[in-house]
């Protein structure tokens, strides 16, 4: 017993360790696959999307700094030993749960909306549950593989995603019209803060799935700052990307009220860019791909934790269905789909994305003033 | 679509549930098949939104 005990707490313990640079690939990646099909555009937005992207990666990066000072002040455990260690056994339990099923849901609602990003690029109308499938296999595949393996594949997604977005922009220089990024004054406040929201709710908040595995990287302490450093770059870029779209189509990027409306942007870009269309498009549709593998193996992760398994990889199977189930789930809300990011914000968003993460860093911080002060007295 | 389901846990229970029983690790197998049977009635239910499941459905 006490033996099949320290066996779990061993494979508990075994990161997957990988180094700074290939984190700041996997987050940058992350967030590239992210933009371009996952985040939402509010309608009123129009072309001043941009706006909301340039002040919604200010709040990201706080939230990033957030996230990676929890990895920080709790370098050799896992997210569900800290829920346990701050909350205690229970409550620490219970929370693991539900951040288990929420990561649950956010995988399965970005196979969703990858499985409506690939219908409305598709003339041949190949149905959801085909795409799903693929994507989840890959998904699969990615988590059998680990952690490393995935920052490896982001690398040559990254490469790609950004020499397409050298040469798009290159070529739509001369589309270019300065003029349509200047109304900044017609922005409605109330719905600026709508889109914030959206874009925090899809995209940043996501970051947390950096904790999980205890991403703690190889060398001596944890790099925090050169990896916020990077993290700016990686948020520009999201900018820039925002600002191209805008400079090219202006006025004609009013989208609807649909979460992955980027894909009509996409869609409206390459239409301008028939010479790299089908490779852009494939480097989203990669991008995409490698953030639904890193959200499932974060759930696998988290599952693996949260119920001390010593053998991960089997549950891979019936995890893939559940996430399956969970993108099918969503298809019925496709209608109310605002009222349901809505309520989502306030009563998930909020408080276990952004209050419990607080809640951490401030108990890390006083456990670390204490431990701190309890050596000086022993020092004396 | 149940009948591939079924299918599928009957061939996973020879390929993922027994080598895990005969390492004893009891309650890994438990945890397993408790998320195929969990994620399959969940996909039973609410899977006929999904296009294209009228395929597997007939």
């Amino acid at each position: 017993m006490l033996k099949d005990r320290k066996e779990t707490e061993i494979k508990q313990n075994e990161k997957q360790q990988i180094s700074n640079g290939q984190l700041v690939l996997l987050l940058a990646a992350f967030l590239f696959g992210g933009q371009q099909i996952f985040s939402p555009v509010e309608q009123g937005m129009a072309h001043n999307q941009w706006f909301t992207t340039l002040s919604s990666a200010v709040l990201g990066f706080f939230l990033i700094s957030i996230y990676l000072t929890i990895c920080k002040l709790f370098p050799d455990k896992n997210f569900s030993q800290i829920l346990t260690a701050v909350f205690g056994k229970v409550l620490g339990k219970i929370f693991s749960l539900v951040y288990t099923v929420l990561f649950l849901f956010a995988t399965g609602f970005s196979l969703l909306l990858m499985a409506n990003f690939w219908i409305d690029l598709d003339t041949w109308y190949t149905p959801q549950l085909v795409v799903m499938f693929l994507v989840l296999i890959a998904a699969a595949l990615g988590a059998y593989f680990g952690l490393e393996v995935l920052a490896r594949a982001s690398v040559i997604v990254i490469s790609l995603l950004l020499a397409i977005a050298f040469l798009d922009t290159v070529f739509v220089i001369p589309e270019m019209k300065f003029s349509y990024l200047l109304p900044l004054q017609e922005i409605d406040g109330t719905v600026w803060l709508k889109s914030l929201k959206y874009m925090l709710m899809l995209e940043y908040f996501n970051l947390l799935m950096f904790v999980i595995p205890g991403v703690h990287t190889e060398g001596k302490g944890n790099s925090g700052k050169s990896i916020r450093f990077w993290m700016v770059f990686v948020l520009l870029y999201l900018v820039f990307i925002d600002i191209r779209s805008a400079l090219v189509l202006g006025p004609a990027t009013y989208l609807f009220d649909y979460p992955s409306t980027h894909v009509l942007k996409v869609i409206d870009l390459v239409g301008i860019l028939p010479q790299v269309e089908l490779l852009g498009i494939m480097a989203l549709i990669a991008g995409g791909i490698l953030r639904i593998t890193y959200m499932f193996y974060i759930f696998l992760e988290m599952v693996n934790h949260t119920f001390a398994m010593r053998e991960k990889r089997v549950l891979i199977l019936p995890l893939a269905l559940l996430t399956l189930a969970s993108a099918f789930f969503f298809i019925g809300f496709s209608e109310g789909i605002q009222q349901q990011l809505d309520f989502y914000f306030s009563w998930i968003g909020i408080p276990f994305y952004l209050v419990i993460p607080l809640l951490l860093v401030f108990v890390g911080l006083y456990q670390k003033h204490k431990r701190q002060k309890r050596s000086a007295v022993g020092r004396l | 679509m149940s009948l591939l389901l079924g299918v599928l846990f009957i061939v996973t229970l020879k390929i993922q549930v027994y080598p895990l029983l005969k390492k004893s690790y009891k309650k890994e197998a438990a945890t397993y098949v408790f998320f195929y049977l969990v994620a399959a009635v969940l996909l039973l239910l609410v899977g006929k939104n999904a296009t294209g499941i009228s395929f597997f459905l007939g």
